[in-house]
Parts: C-alpha cells; sequence; structure tokens
C-alpha cells in the first residue's frame, strides 16, 4: 500500500515539473487529483483496511495529495503568469498603512537635510514667560517688535502661549555651551481670527548654529544647500537686507517664483521671488544676556513657516484643514 | 511708504528703469510692495523711521547710485524764548514728552499750489488749505508729524500737555468723531480743554478759511505711549505710525525749518512769537566703537576700509579713526544703529548682500545632540504608522462644551483673550480632540478608524502650568484589536510592561455627540516613557538548527490569563513560545512551542513538562 501510493507521488510528481502547457497540466490534475483520478480511486481503497493500518496509510495518503497539489499549485502560477481568466486590472486586496500628518512628514524631510550639515533637533515649552518670548530675543518691554505679534495669553502680562519657536532658541542659548547646531521645528500661537490662510495654532521651522568664526557666508551656503534638497537642484534664492529684532545683520532669503518662472504674477506679488524665510547673525545682545562673548563667538539663525512650506508641497489650500479632519490620507 | 517717483527726484537723480531702483531698495532692505503709475510702494521697516520720509528714500538711493542728495530749501527759524512761553509740560507727562517746539505767525488762508496739490493727491492726502497742506507735505518729505493750530481758538493761546483724565471727551478732526480718553493717554490742551493727541488734531482749534494766525508745532513723545494710545483709541494716522518709530528730536528743528520756509512762501507767513522749544534732556550724540575686521568676522566677505568708509560716509554717518579701531558717530536720523553689528550690516547690505560668497559650515562638527523629547516622538511616529495608524494634529485648545463633557475643565487652563470664546480651553488630554476628529470621519462613512496623535497637554498643577508630552490613539474594533497595538508598540519600543488604560469611549459622550460606532482609546504619557525606553532593543536572533517541539494543549483557566501564562514560562525554560489558538468559555487551546539551542529535542525532555503543564489547571 505504502510502496504504491509512495510511486504514484514520485509518478505524478515527475510527469508535472515536466509539463510545459496549460492543458497537459490540467489533464494531470485530473488524472491524478480528480474526482475519479488515481488517489480518489485509492481513496475508496482506505476502508477495507484494518484500524492500525489505515492511520498509516491515511498520513501518507494525505501527505501525497498535499504533495501533488502544491506541485500543481506551483506548476500553475510558475507556467502561466497571465491566467486566462484573471482580470489583472482588479484592484489588489487592499494593505491598511498609517501615514504621518503632512507638517511632521516636511519636518522630517527638513530634519534629515539639516541633520546632513550637522545639526540637531530641539524642541522647548509652549507655555512661555515675557522672558523667554519677547526679551531675550532682543525685544524689550516697550520694543515695537512686540507689536507685530499679538499674543495669546495665559496669564497677563507675562504667560502666553510662544508667538514663535525662537523662544526655543532662548532656551538653547541659556543652556548649551558653543559652539552648537541646531533646527526645531515646532508649534506657535498667537492671537488671530481662524481663516482659510490665517490660524491661531500655526508651525514654524527654525534653526540656530553657533561657534567661532561662523558667518553670513555660513549662512548662505545652510540655505541654499537647504533650498536645493528641499526645493529642487534648479531653484534659485535671493539675500536681500530684512530686519528683525534678534538678529543682526539681518536677512530675508527668497526664491524663484516658479509660477510665473519670475516673469510677475498674482502669487509673487509681481515680484518674480517668494519670500521664504528671515534669519541673520544671531543678535550680539542675545549673547550678552548669557554671558557670552559676542566679540570672541558669533553664529546665525533662521526661521521659516513650517506651515506654509507644507501647504505649498502637499497642494493644501486652507490652514484649516491640517487640523480639522478635512483631510484626506490618499492611502 | 508710498514713493511718488517724480516727487522722489526733486531730491535726487533716479536711474532711468524703475525696476533697477526697486530691486536694489528691495535688496537694501526695503521690498518693494507694489509698483503703479511711476509711484511705488516700499515696506515698512519697524526701526528705520527715516524712511517714514521721502529724504530718508532718497538718501538710500544716493548711495547705492553714487548719487549726491539735494536736501529742500528751509527757512531760519525765529529765536528761542528761554521761557518757553507757549508750552508747559505737567509733571505728569513728563516721561512722555521727549521734545515740543513751537511758534505762532499770522498766514493767509487760500489754497495750496497745484503741483502740491497733485503731489499729495499721489501720495493719497486729501488736500485742505495752504497750511494744513503744508504741514502734511513736509511730514511726507521728513517723516517728522507737525500740527497747526488756530491760535484764536485756543484760550490762552497756549499749551499744556498732561495726562488725560479717565473718562475725558476729545472731539478729533474728523468731523463727528468724540474718543473718551483715559489717564494714560497725553493730552494737549489750551487753558480749558484738550485740542489734540499726539495721533490726531482736534476739531476746536483746527485751521479753516476763517484762520489768520496760526501756531505751528513739531514734537517728539514716548513711542510706546503713542502706541499703546493708537491701540486703545483705535485711531491710526499717518502721525501715529511716525511717532510709534523711534523719531529723534533732532529731527524736529529741519522739519520746523522746511515748514516754515513753505508757509513764508505760500501762506505768507509773519513770525509772532519766539520759538519755544520744550527739550529738557536734549539726547546725547553716540559714538560706536568699530573694528573694520568685524565685516569679515560676521559677513564672511573681504571689504576694503576704504570702501566701509566710502558707504558709511554717504549715508552721513561721522568716522574718525581711534588708533586700530574707528570711532563711528551715526546721524541722528538713524535710531536704529546702536552698536557694531548694525555698522556691519550698513556696509554689508549697501556693497551688496549677493556679494557675500556661500562657504560651508566648517569646523569640528557638534556632537550630535537631538533632545530625547524629541526623538521619542519621532520614534513613536514611526511605530504608530507601522501599525497603521494616520497621524493627524488637532489644536491645542478645545471647545469648552467639549472638556467639560470629557470632564477635564477642573485643572484645564483657560486662554484670557480667546480669538473664539467658545475655544478657550487648553486641552488637558488628546482623547476630546482626536474623538472629535473621529466623529467627523464617521459622518464620512469612514468606518475603519485608527488616528493617533502626538502633542502637548496642559493644566495647572499647584498654581504652576505644566504642560507634558502625550501620545493619544483612537480607534475602531474591538478591547484586543487594541490590546494587540498596544502590545506590539511594547515589543517596538522594547518596554515589555507597556501596560496603559485601554478605554471604551463613555458612552455618555458618544450619545451626546452621536456617536453610533464603539470607538476605544489610549493615551501615554511620552514624557515618563522617555525615561523607561531601553538605549538598544534587539528584534532579531537567529533560528536553531534543531527543529521544535510544537503541540497544541487544552487547559481549564481558573485564574487570570497572565498569571497562568507567567506559571507555565516557570515551568520550564524549554518552553520557548505559547500561542493562544482557541477560547471557548474558560477552555483554552494553548500552543506550546518547545525549543533547545543546544540539542534536538525529544519526547522524552517534553513529556515531564507537560504532565506539569496540564496539572495547572
Amino acid at each position: 500500500m505504502r510502496e504504491k501510493l509512495q510511486n504514484i507521488k514520485n509518478e505524478a510528481l515527475a510527469q508535472i515539473i515536466s509539463v510545459s502547457d496549460q492543458e497537459e497540466l490540467e489533464r494531470l490534475r485530473a488524472h491524478y487529483l480528480g474526482k475519479f483520478g488515481q488517489l480518489a480511486q485509492f481513496a475508496k481503497e482506505l476502508p477495507k483496511l484494518s484500524p492500525e493500518e489505515r492511520i498509516n496509510a491515511g498520513k501518507i495518503f494525505n501527505d501525497a495529495k498535499t504533495a501533488i497539489e502544491n506541485a500543481v499549485n506551483s506548476k500553475t502560477q510558475i507556467q502561466n503568469p497571465k491566467s486566462q481568466n484573471l482580470d489583472e486590472t482588479l484592484p489588489g486586496v487592499p494593505v491598511r498603512v498609517g501615514l504621518l500628518h503632512p507638517i511632521s512628514a516636511v519636518a522630517r524631510e527638513m530634519n534629515d537635510i539639516f541633520r546632513y550639515l550637522g545639526f540637531s533637533v530641539a524642541d522647548g515649552p509652549e507655555i512661555e514667560n515675557d522672558e523667554f518670548n519677547f526679551t531675550r530675543l532682543n525685544l524689550p518691554l516697550n520694543h515695537p517688535g512686540r507689536d507685530l505679534q499679538d499674543s495669546l495669553y495665559i496669564k497677563e502680562p507675562n504667560i502666553v502661549l510662544r508667538t514663535h519657536t525662537s523662544s526655543v532658541e532662548s532656551h538653547i542659548l541659556e543652556t548649551h555651551k558653543p559652539p552648537y547646531r541646531f533646527v526645531f521645528p515646532g508649534k506657535s500661537y498667537r492671537y488671530e481670527n481662524v481663516s482659510a490662510s490665517n490660524h491661531m495654532v500655526f508651525y514654524q521651522y527654525q534653526g540656530v548654529a553657533v561657534g567661532e568664526n561662523i558667518t553670513l557666508a555660513n549662512l548662505k551656503s545652510t540655505l541654499e544647500t537647504f533650498v536645493h534638497m528641499f526645493f529642487g537642484p534648479e531653484r534659485k534664492s535671493r539675500f536681500r537686507c530684512k530686519y528683525y529684532p534678534e538678529v543682526e545683520p539681518g536677512i530675508g532669503v527668497d526664491i524663484d517664483c516658479q509660477f510665473c518662472n519670475q516673469k510677475g504674477c498674482s502669487v509673487c506679488k509681481n515680484r518674480g521671488w517668494i519670500e521664504m524665510l528671515g534669519g541673520g547673525m544671531v543678535h550680539p545682545n542675545m549673547f550678552r544676556v548669557v554671558g557670552i562673548d559676542p566679540a570672541k563667538y558669533s553664529g546665525f539663525a533662521w526661521g521659516m513657516g513650517l506651515d506654509r512650506i507644507t501647504m505649498a508641497r502637499y497642494k493644501i489650500n486652507d490652514i484649516r484643514a491640517l487640523f480639522n479632519g478635512n483631510l484626506v490620507y490618499k492611502i | 511708504m508710498i514713493v511718488p517717483l517724480d516727487w522722489l527726484s526733486d531730491y535726487v537723480k533716479l536711474p532711468k528703469e524703475v525696476k533697477l531702483l526697486t530691486d536694489k531698495l528691495t535688496v537694501i532692505g526695503h521690498m518693494l510692495d507694489k509698483a503703479k503709475d511711476n509711484i511705488i510702494d516700499l515696506e515698512l521697516r519697524g526701526n528705520r523711521p527715516d524712511l517714514l520720509g521721502l529724504i530718508g528714500v532718497a538718501r538710500e538711493v544716493a548711495t547705492v547710485f553714487n548719487q549726491k542728495l539735494k536736501l529742500p530749501d528751509v527757512s531760519t527759524l525765529p529765536k528761542i524764548d528761554k521761557g518757553c512761553n507757549l508750552v508747559k509740560v505737567d509733571k505728569s507727562a513728563q516721561d512722555l514728552v521727549y521734545r515740543y517746539t513751537a511758534f505762532s505767525m499770522k498766514i493767509k488762508i487760500g489754497p495750496s499750489p497745484g503741483w502740491m496739490i497733485k503731489r499729495l493727491e499721489s501720495w493719497g492726502v486729501p488736500t485742505i488749505n495752504n497750511v494744513v497742506d503744508i504741514t502734511n507735505y513736509v511730514m511726507i518729505e521728513t517723516g517728522q508729524p507737525m500740527h497747526a493750530f488756530d491760535s484764536d481758538k485756543l484760550i490762552g493761546k497756549r499749551l499744556n500737555l498732561r495726562l488725560a483724565k479717565n473718562g475725558e471727551k476729545f472731539s478729533t478732526v474728523q468731523q463727528g468723531q468724540i474718543v473718551t480718553l483715559s489717564s494714560e493717554d497725553l493730552v494737549i490742551c489750551d487753558d480749558e480743554s484738550p485740542q489734540t493727541l499726539s495721533l490726531i488734531g482736534g476739531w476746536g482749534s483746527k485751521v479753516s478759511d476763517q484762520t489768520s494766525e496760526i501756531l505751528l508745532e513739531a514734537a517728539t513723545y514716548n513711542q510706546a505711549n503713542c502706541r499703546r494710545s493708537s491701540r486703545r483709541l483705535k485711531i491710526v494716522t499717518d502721525a501715529s505710525v511716525r511717532h510709534e518709530k523711534l523719531l529723534h528730536p533732532a529731527q524736529v528743528l529741519p522739519a520746523l525749518e522746511r515748514a516754515y520756509y513753505l508757509l513764508q512762501k505760500y501762506a505768507s507767513a509773519k513770525p509772532t512769537s519766539l520759538v519755544s522749544d520744550y527739550y529738557p534732556n536734549p539726547t546725547a550724540l553716540k559714538s560706536i566703537l568699530f573694528y573694520s575686521s568685524e565685516v569679515k568676522r560676521l559677513g564672511g566677505i573681504d571689504i576694503s576700509v576704504k570702501t566701509m568708509i566710502k558707504i558709511l560716509t554717504s549715508l552721513e554717518f561721522k568716522i574718525v579713526k581711534s588708533g586700530l579701531s574707528y570711532k563711528i558717530t551715526p546721524p541722528t536720523f538713524r535710531t536704529d544703529i546702536e552698536q557694531s553689528a548694525d555698522i556691519v550690516e550698513e556696509i554689508l547690505r549697501i556693497y551688496g548682500y549677493d556679494q557675500i560668497p556661500s562657504i560651508p559650515l566648517s569646523g569640528i562638527i557638534p556632537q550630535p545632540m537631538t533632545y530625547s523629547s524629541y526623538k521619542i516622538q519621532e520614534t513613536l511616529r514611526d511605530h504608530m504608522t507601522i501599525l497603521g495608524f494616520d497621524e493627524v494634529i488637532t489644536l491645542s485648545m478645545i471647545n469648552n462644551k467639549l472638556a467639560k463633557l470629557f470632564g477635564c475643565d477642573a485643572d484645564a487652563i483657560s486662554l484670557i483673550n480667546p480669538p473664539d470664546p467658545d475655544i478657550a480651553t487648553l486641552r488637558t488630554s488628546l482623547i476630546p480632540g482626536l474623538t472629535e476628529y473621529a466623529r467627523k470621519l464617521l459622518n464620512q462613512n469612514i468606518s475603519d478608524i485608527k488616528l493617533f496623535e502626538i502633542g502637548k497637554v496642559f493644566y495647572k498643577q499647584n498654581n504652576k502650568h505644566v504642560e507634558v508630552i502625550k501620545l493619544g490613539f483612537i480607534s475602531t474594533g474591538n478591547f484586543f484589536d487594541i490590546k494587540g497595538i498596544v502590545d506590539t508598540l511594547g515589543k517596538l519600543l522594547g518596554i515589555s510592561n507597556l501596560k496603559p488604560q485601554i478605554s471604551q469611549l463613555d458612552p455618555a459622550i458618544t450619545y451626546e455627540l452621536g456617536i453610533k460606532t464603539s470607538l476605544y482609546w489610549v493615551e501615554i504619557n511620552v514624557d515618563n516613557l522617555i525615561h523607561e525606553l531601553p538605549p538598544f532593543v534587539n528584534h532579531y536572533e537567529i533560528r536553531s538548527i534543531y527543529p521544535p517541539i510544537i503541540e497544541d494543549i487544552n487547559i481549564i483557566l481558573t485564574e487570570s490569563y497572565d498569571s497562568l501564562i507567567n506559571k507555565i514560562k516557570k515551568l520550564s525554560s524549554l518552553i520557548k513560545q505559547i500561542d493562544l489558538i482557541d477560547k471557548y468559555e474558560n477552555k483554552l487551546t494553548l500552543r506550546i512551542t518547545y525549543h533547545s539551542n543546544s540539542k534536538q529535542l525529544s519526547s522524552s525532555d517534553v513529556s515531564p513538562i507537560r504532565e506539569k503543564l496540564m496539572s495547572l489547571s
């Protein structure tokens, strides 16, 4: 019995392996596995055996059947990658994957670029006091710069939700000894009536590098590298003088407007350039507050709108959609 | 700042091409906002009040294009009255007024000359009469606001500057506009009542067709106070915009001299008083120690000392060599220049930011020191997305009703000035926001919901404001689906005792929010997790060359599954894995994998263990 089954199995496998067309394979399948095939004939014999024999034979029988089935199946797949009956345009079985929030995805892209330039990632508190949010950023109490941002207050007059991630820079200056290089993406808050283009919650991406002999030329290289890696090697950037209380000298960086190829359009207000970020050399007053000699050390800092860049990257034209459930995750 | 180009060309020769002009202005710090019909509009810089006058703009143009600045004609003022009879400043207001200079003159009211009307209209100010127009014209030229009173309407014919009384009323020059003042507003009064504010003139003493004598003034006030008054009274004028900036008191005189010249020429002005010049603490000129090497140290570019001096001289900085350094005195109108770095910016911006080379950061690359609080968030983002969860971000402040519904309003922090009073509570948990988000998706007929958020929550503790990073997730499915997520997350993190509470959303809440699907949620304190996170997790081992023995056993559960499994694990080190295959009431089928790395197991190794195992239930 055992021998007979073994022979059928070996014979079947040999034939199936060497078969070269679909019809022949189908004929072999019917011959061995079909309703009136060899194995079916065999199965009829099983009840006639003694109980002990039956257990043993059943096991061998099953082994043989599985082996032949597997051989036919795998041959079918190899033999016939394009099955005649299969509409391969039918969708595959959906796979559930999780996606990052677009802001996290863009922050990650940026972190990767700046890590490559030797930066680490920092973060800091979202509830801030007046000192770290304003004073240490060279914005004393009566500075007109404080008008630029209308704060959300937790406790008047000096506890706010941070109005920019520059407050993280205040903490970095306070805690770290140069040289250091940090980037810090994060949430910021301001008094703003929510609309498609403005929100009381927004995201910034800032960075700072402090050490000896750090210059505007280094800032230029760092940001140009960023622009080329993030926006593409063909993109152009322009550096111009700009005022921010926390830097001196200050810079504004624009990138070429791709909507009009710099010919001038409504997106770039006919300038041919789109404002992208602001920065400059860390203001000497900020070093003095933390006891660092501004004649010995220098550093640069910059900041940009993480949410704006994210919206441009993913073509999201309503800032509210970043937070309110109106964003479709397409996978 | 609106700059009509033909007006600007009074003071400096302009390049033929407007674009060349505006490009250059943009790069040196005055970005073009828009340009139309020979009028350009430049973005205001917070620290450059001199650019709120056309002469200031012209000076920048002259410097960049190597042209001469032509200052307009002026007349010498009458002598200073030592008694300062026209102006008194009350003690209470002395911190708010730095300089107040005034004198009176007879004038002939009439229309302004046509060219002046045309220019003022091109700038966007309505023309009234020659006197008022001249004060506006000079403000636009110099950036210094000034005001003319009708002397005959001033009771006592002199001015007293004081703080307003709380609730005091004032009628502005805008017909019908009456504002209520507070004790923080500065008022400029005659012997009886307020006549002007620093922000705006008054109705009572405005110059009209009947006016025959005026009192002309120019002043410098405390900027912060002007700004606050402007915000409080909601009055924004061309004068208020300028007074809010750090105008230098020295600018008062050239402005008055210019106005006096125009008043003589176009309104037949004849002085009737000396000049009352209230200026108790004249601002001293400051000189700044400057090393030319600073330009290279901060700017990363070599510029010759000769070029530096040429640039600074053209911007009217005074330079005196002093040993190896220079003593540099900025002109009074450049109130933004305070230290060496400011001078570096002046040189660089005029020389051209585009000339600065691009040089990669050099020197030792600092040790990587990404904060653990950031790193763990990124790790969690990786794990949660692997587990099939989408990341969302919800607002840090939640709807007050939602806060109450979730019972998280007791220790919650409220915003003092929320833009929307309904959304004024800082979240103490991520779950209300996630629930609201999930509800929105359910309403879109999305049935398979798996969301997570990583973010700060906020609450009060011992009178302090505390913020904690949390990971929250919410999911459809059943308890064990979520438990599976938590278990795998624990394995990925290498934290075996990650056992957060898994909760079904409270039926009272789901009812209130109209959610008909069962939702489970978990919230984990990420700040605590940082300390539990092992520095390294090994998810891998080599497969043994000896095959395992696998068998299914049936067992009756008489305790918790957890404690049963712990007991089984302790029976033998050969038990490598226990899987739950089936469960019916308290009958379990467990698949036990016996395995050794050192030898081939036989039934004689396994059967004693199996016997102990069976005796457990």
